[in-house]
C-alpha cells in the first residue's frame, strides 16, 4: 500500500503521538542539555572541561571500555553463534545458555560480580591462581580497574551480539549450505567462505549496537566504582558525577554533549549499516575469473576447532555468574568467607533470599506499576508510528528513533530532570512513567518497523477495498496480524523499563510509602545498589553476599522467565527474517 | 547399473515419506521421479544425494554401497531447486567450488570452469555475482556447479521450477542434450507430469511414499498399472467413472461385477459421430485443441477435440468411446484389463 492510500491526516494521526512524545522528552532535554553546557559565558564550560587534568583519563577508560566491550563480545558472540548453528540439536539449550547474561540487569551483574572479584574471597582470584596468575585486587588496584569493569561488560553484550550474529547465519537459505556439502565443503569451509561473509551485515550491527550501547553504559562503571574515582571512571560516569554529585552542571553538560558527539558519529555508521542496501546490485566485478578466492584454507581448518574450544570456555564464563548467583543467595554467609571459595552447592538456606524478598516488595510494587504502565504506553504509540514508517516511507522518524535509542541516557538525563522538576513529578510514579518510555518508543518503532515490512500488504489492501477505512483497517487487521511482533516488543519494553537505573536514581529520593495516591519510586535497580559489597564491606554478620544474590535473583527472575518462555515470540518479533528458508 | 535402491525406508517423526522403495536405475538413462507433493520424491533424491539418511535399506551407486557415506564422497552432482548459489561468490568461483575444496589447483581449476562455461555459454558472465545474472543463466551456473567434478550420477530436484514458462521449453531441451551429449546418468525430480513425459528415458511415479510404477514415457501413458498412475499422467487428465450402478452411454468394452472404475482418455472420445448423444457444458480453447466438456445423463466427460469443428455451449453432439484410451480398475485401483 503506497502513501497515496491514506489521506494525510490519518498518515499524521498514526505517527503523531510517538512524534509528539519523542520531541517532549526526547529532542527537547537533549536541545536543554547542549544549551545549558554552555551558558552566558559563552564556551568556558567546555575549556573547563578540556583542561581538566582527569579528562584524559577518562577519554582513555571509556575507548577501553567501549570498544573492549564491542569487540570482544562481537568476537565471542560470532563464535558462540556459529557454535549454535553448526549443532544438529541442541542449538536451543545452547542458546538459552548463552542468554542467560541478558536476562541479569547491568546492576543486578555489577554487583554479582563485585563478589566473584572480591580480592580476598573471590572465585575470580580462585580461577586466576589455576592459571599460574598472582592474587590480584581486580576493582581496587587502578591499572587494572577498568579492565575488570570491561570483562564485566563483555559478559552482559555477548548475548545481544550472539543473537543478532545468530540470525544472520539462519538467514543463510538451506539448500546453500546443503550445496556446500554436495561441494565438499566441512563447516569451517561453510563458515569462512560462505556464512560469515553473507552474514558481514549482522557481524557490523553486533559490533556498532554493543559499542554504541557500551559508550553510554552508564550502569556497571556507576557500580563498580563505588570510590567514585576518576581512574575507573567512564564519560556517562563523569556526567552524572560533574551534575548530580559535585553540583559542575556545565562542566557535566560539556562532558555529555562530547560523549552525544562521539555516540553521534557511531550512531550514523550503524543507521547506514541496518538501512544500507546490502547487496548493491549493478555492482559488476572487474576482476579477472583468474583471482579464484581460495575454498579450504589455514583459516577454514582452524574455524571449528576454535569455535568449538572458545565455546565451550565462553559458556562457562557467561554461566558460571548466574551460578554463583543462585550459590550465594542460598547458602549461610559464613561459607563465603573461606579460600579458595566453595563452588558447589553444600548446605541450602533460603532465609536470607525470603528475607530480601520482604525487604524488596515496596521496590518491586513501584518498578512492576511503572513497567506495566509504560509497556503499554509503548505499544499504543510505537505500534502505528512503525506502521507508517513501514507502509509510508517516514524513514526520517525511524532514523530518529534509532539515533535517540543509540543516545547514552546520559544525553537525556539533565534535561529531564529539569522538566520533571519543574512540574513536580519527582519522586512519584507518574515521573517514571513519562520519561523511562524514552528508552522503549524509539527501540519499539525501531524493531516493529522490521515486524511491518514482512507482513504482507494484500490483507491490509483487501479489508481497504471491502470498504474499512485506513484507520479501521489499521486496528482491525494490521494489528491482530501483528500480534507477534507487539507481543515481542511489549515484553521487550517491560524488561527495559524493569532494568533502567540512572532515570529513578535521578528522580527519587524515597522508596515507595504505603499511602494513597502512592509516592516515593526508587524501583529494584535502586534496591539492588543499598546492598554494594564494596560500600557495606563484608561481614560474616550481615550476609551481604547473600544479600547481593538474593536481589540479583528478584531482578533477573521476571526477565528469565519472560526470556525462557516467550524465546521464540521474542526471536520472532525482534529479528524478522531471521528464519530459514 | 548405475544407481540401486533397495527397500528404503524413511520417517519424519510419525510421517511415512518412503515405503520399500526399490528403484534401479541405468547407466547413461534420464531418469525421471515423478509424483504430487509430498509423495516422497525429493526426500529420495536427497537420500541419493546423502542429504538425510534413510531409515532402513541401502543405496548404492556404480556398484558400492554408500549408506553412510558423506555427500561430497559420493561421486554426485546436484542442483537444487532454487540453484542456491553462493550469493557472495563469482560465477566463476561458484563453479570451481568443488574442485577447489578438493584441493586442485587454480590454474587448473579455472582451466575446466572456461571449458564447461563455454560449454553452458555462461563464459560471459564468469565474473558477476550470482545476483546479477538472468534466472536462466543461474540455472546454467549451477548445471555447471554440479558437472565440474565428473560425477557418475547427476542429480536435478525440480531444475526447472523456478523459470518462466518460455524458458523452460528451451531449457528442458537443453538440459535433455547436455545429458545425451555428456551421456551421465541423472536422476531427474518433477513434479510436472509432462516435463517428465518430454525429457526421460524412464520415469518412476511416486505417490504417499511408494513407487506405483517404474516405465518408459509410453508405457506409463499407453499402460498405466493402476488407477493412480492413469489420472496422474496425461494432460488434459484421464476420465474416471465409477461404473458400479452402471454407465450411461455404451463403452466398446465389457466389464464384470469386479471392475469399480473405468478411465477413458479424453483423445479416446470422439466428438461428432457414433451413437451416444451428450450436451457440450464447456469448451476450453488453447490453439491447437479444445478441451470440450459434455453431459451425458449424470456424467460429465473430458473429451479432446483437435482440428476445426466448431462447438457451442449448449449444443448437442454425438460421440463415441474408442477402445483404445479405456482401461477397467478393480476395487484396489488395479488395473484389470487394458484395451486389445
Amino acid at each position: 500500500m503506497s502513501g497515496a492510500s491514506y489521506s494525510k491526516l490519518t498518515g499524521r494521526l498514526l505517527y503523531m503521538p510517538a512524534l509528539v512524545y519523542l520531541a517532549a522528552f526526547g529532542v527537547f532535554p537533549l536541545l536543554l542539555s547542549i544549551y545549558y553546557s554552555s551558558p552566558s559565558s559563552g564556551l568556558s564550560s567546555y575549556v573547563a572541561l578540556f583542561e581538566f587534568p582527569q579528562l584524559p583519563i577518562v577519554i582513555r577508560n571509556t575507548l577501553i571500555f567501549s570498544f573492549g566491550t564491542a569487540g570482544f563480545a562481537t568476537l565471542l558472540g560470532l563464535l558462540l553463534a556459529v557454535f549454535a548453528d553448526s549443532l544438529p540439536r541442541g542449538s536451543r539449550l545452547a542458546s538459552i545458555l548463552v542468554y542467560l547474561p541478558f536476562t541479569v540487569p547491568f546492576t543486578a551483574s555489577a554487583l554479582i560480580w563485585t563478589t566473584i572479584y572480591d580480592p580476598i574471597y573471590g572465585p575470580a582470584n580462585y580461577f586466576a591462581s589455576m592459571m599460574g596468575l598472582p592474587r590480584l585486587n581486580w576493582l581496587g588496584q587502578p591499572s587494572l580497574q577498568i579492565y575488570s569493569t570491561t570483562i564485566v561488560s563483555i559478559w552482559s553484550s555477548v548475548p545481544l551480539a550472539f543473537l543478532l550474529i545468530l540470525a544472520g547465519l539462519r538467514s543463510v537459505p538451506k539448500s546453500v549450505r546443503e550445496a556446500s556439502r554436495m561441494d565438499g565443503m566441512g563447516l569451517g569451509d561453510y563458515y569462512t567462505n560462505i556464512a560469515i561473509p553473507l552474514s558481514k551485515g549482522s557481524i557490523l550491527t553486533a559490533f556498532l549496537l554493543t559499542l554504541i550501547l557500551a559508550f553510554g553504559n552508564f550502569d556497571l562503571p556507576y557500580i563498580l566504582n563505588s570510590g567514585y574515582s576518576y581512574s575507573m571512571a567512564t564519560l556517562p560516569f563523569l556526567v552524572w558525577f560533574e551534575i548530580f554529585y559535585q553540583n559542575l552542571i556545565s562542566q557535566g553538560l560539556a562532558a555529555g554533549v562530547l560523549l552525544t558527539a562521539l555516540v553521534s558519529v557511531f550512531s550514523y555508521l550503524l543507521i547506514r549499516t541496518t538501512l544500507g542496501n546490502p547487496t548493491r546490485p549493478g555492482r559488476v566485478r572487474v576482476a579477472r575469473a583468474k583471482s579464484l578466492r581460495g575454498s579450504h584454507n589455514t583459516l577454514s581448518k582452524a574455524l571449528m576447532p576454535a569455535t568449538y574450544t572458545v565455546s565451550v570456555l565462553s559458556l562457562a564464563f557467561l554461566v558460571f555468574p548466574i551460578y554463583w548467583m543462585l550459590l550465594i543467595a542460598f547458602r549461610p554467609g559464613a561459607l563465603n568467607f573461606v579460600f579458595p571459595p566453595l563452588i558447589y552447592p553444600k548446605v541450602f538456606n533460603p532465609a536470607t533470599f525470603i528475607a530480601t524478598l520482604r525487604q524488596s516488595e515496596p521496590y518491586v510494587i513501584t518498578t512492576l506499576a511503572v513497567s506495566i504502565v509504560v509497556m503499554g504506553f509503548t505499544i499504543i504509540v510505537a505500534a502505528p508510528a512503525a506502521f507508517s514508517v513501514a507502509r509510508q516511507n517516514k524513514r526520517w522518524l525511524l532514523l530518529m528513533c534509532i539515533y535517540l535509542y543509540g543516545l547514552p541516557s546520559t544525553s537525556y538525563v539533565f534535561g529531564v530532570y529539569t522538566i520533571i522538576y519543574h512540574i513536580h513529578l519527582l519522586n512519584t510514579w507518574a515521573g517514571l512513567m513519562l520519561t523511562f518510555p524514552l528508552f522503549t518508543v524509539p527501540f519499539a518503532v525501531w524493531t516493529l518497523t522490521n515486524f511491518y515490512s514482512t507482513l504482507p500488504k494484500h490483507y491490509e489492501e483487501a479489508s481497504l477495498i471491502d470498504g474499512y477505512t485506513p484507520l479501521k483497517s489499521f486496528y482491525r487487521v494490521v494489528m491482530p496480524l501483528a500480534r507477534p511482533g507487539l507481543f515481542a516488543t511489549a515484553l521487550l519494553s517491560f524488561i527495559f523499563s524493569w532494568h533502567l537505573l540512572l532515570f529513578p536514581l535521578v528522580l527519587s529520593e524515597t522508596p515507595y510509602q504505603y499511602n494513597f495516591p502512592p509516592t516515593g519510586s526508587f524501583t529494584v535497580t535502586n534496591f539492588a545498589t543499598l546492598f554494594d559489597p564494596q560500600s557495606l564491606g563484608s561481614t560474616v554478620t550481615a550476609n551481604v553476599w547473600g544479600q547481593v544474590g538474593s536481589a540479583g535473583i528478584i531482578l533477573a527472575i521476571p526477565v528469565m522467565l519472560i526470556a525462557i518462555l516467550a524465546q521464540d515470540y521474542l526471536l520472532r518479533g525482534l529479528y524478522p527474517g531471521g528464519s530459514r528458508e | 547399473m548405475s544407481v540401486a535402491i533397495q527397500r528404503l525406508n524413511k520417517s519424519f517423526g510419525n510421517n511415512r515419506v518412503l515405503s520399500d522403495v526399490d528403484l534401479n536405475i541405468e547407466k547413461g538413462e534420464l531418469f525421471s521421479i515423478v509424483g504430487p507433493s509430498g509423495s516422497g520424491k525429493t526426500t529420495l533424491l536427497r537420500i541419493v544425494a546423502g542429504l538425510e539418511t534413510q531409515d532402513s535399506g541401502h543405496v548404492s551407486i556404480d556398484g558400492r554401497i554408500v549408506d553412510g557415506v558423506p555427500p561430497n564422497r559420493r561421486n554426485v552432482g546436484m542442483v537444487f531447486q532454487n540453484y542456491a548459489l553462493y550469493p557472495n561468490r563469482t560465477v566463476a568461483e561458484n563453479i570451481a567450488s568443488p574442485l577447489l575444496v578438493k584441493g586442485v589447483r587454480r590454474g587448473e581449476a579455472l582451466a575446466d570452469v572456461e571449458e564447461i562455461a563455454k560449454r553452458l555459454d555462461i563464459e560471459e558472465v564468469l565474473d558477476r555475482l550470482p545476483g546479477q545474472i538472468s534466472g536462466g543463466q543461474q540455472q546454467r551456473v549451477a548445471l555447471a556447479r554440479a558437472l565440474i567434478k565428473k560425477p557418475v550420477v547427476f542429480l536435478l530436484d525440480e531444475p526447472l521450477s523456478n523459470l518462466d514458462a518460455q524458458l523452460r521449453f528451451s531449457a528442458r531441451k537443453f538440459v535433455r542434450q547436455l545429458q545425451r551429449d555428456l551421456g551421465i546418468t541423472t536422476i531427474y525430480v518433477t513434479h510436472d507430469q509432462s516435463e517428465a513425459l518430454s525429457i526421460s528415458d524412464r520415469i518412476a511415479v511416486m505417490n504417499r511414499g511408494r513407487v506405483m510404477q517404474v516405465g518408459s514415457p509410453r508405457e506409463l501413458y499407453e499402460s498405466p498399472e493402476n488407477e493412480f498412475v492413469a489420472s496422474f499422467i496425461g494432460s488434459p487428465p484421464l476420465n474416471l467413472l465409477d461404473v458400479r450402478s452402471g454407465v450411461p452411454f455404451k463403452l466398446p468394452v465389457s466389464f464384470n461385477g469386479g471392475c469399480a472404475k473405468v478411465g477413458i482418455r479424453p483423445e479416446a472420445i470422439l466428438l461428432g459421430e457414433g451413437e451416444n448423444r451428450a450436451e457440450v457444458t464447456l469448451v476450453e480453447y488453447s490453439g491447437s485443441e479444445a478441451v470440450v466438456y459434455i453431459r451425458a445423463g449424470e456424467v460429465e466427460l473430458r473429451a479432446l477435440s483437435f482440428g476445426r469443428s466448431v462447438v457451442r455451449v449448449g449444443e448437442t453432439v454425438d460421440f463415441r468411446v474408442q477402445e483404445s484410451g479405456v482401461y477397467l480398475f478393480d476395487e484396489r485401483g488395479q488395473l484389470l484389463k487394458a484395451h486389445g
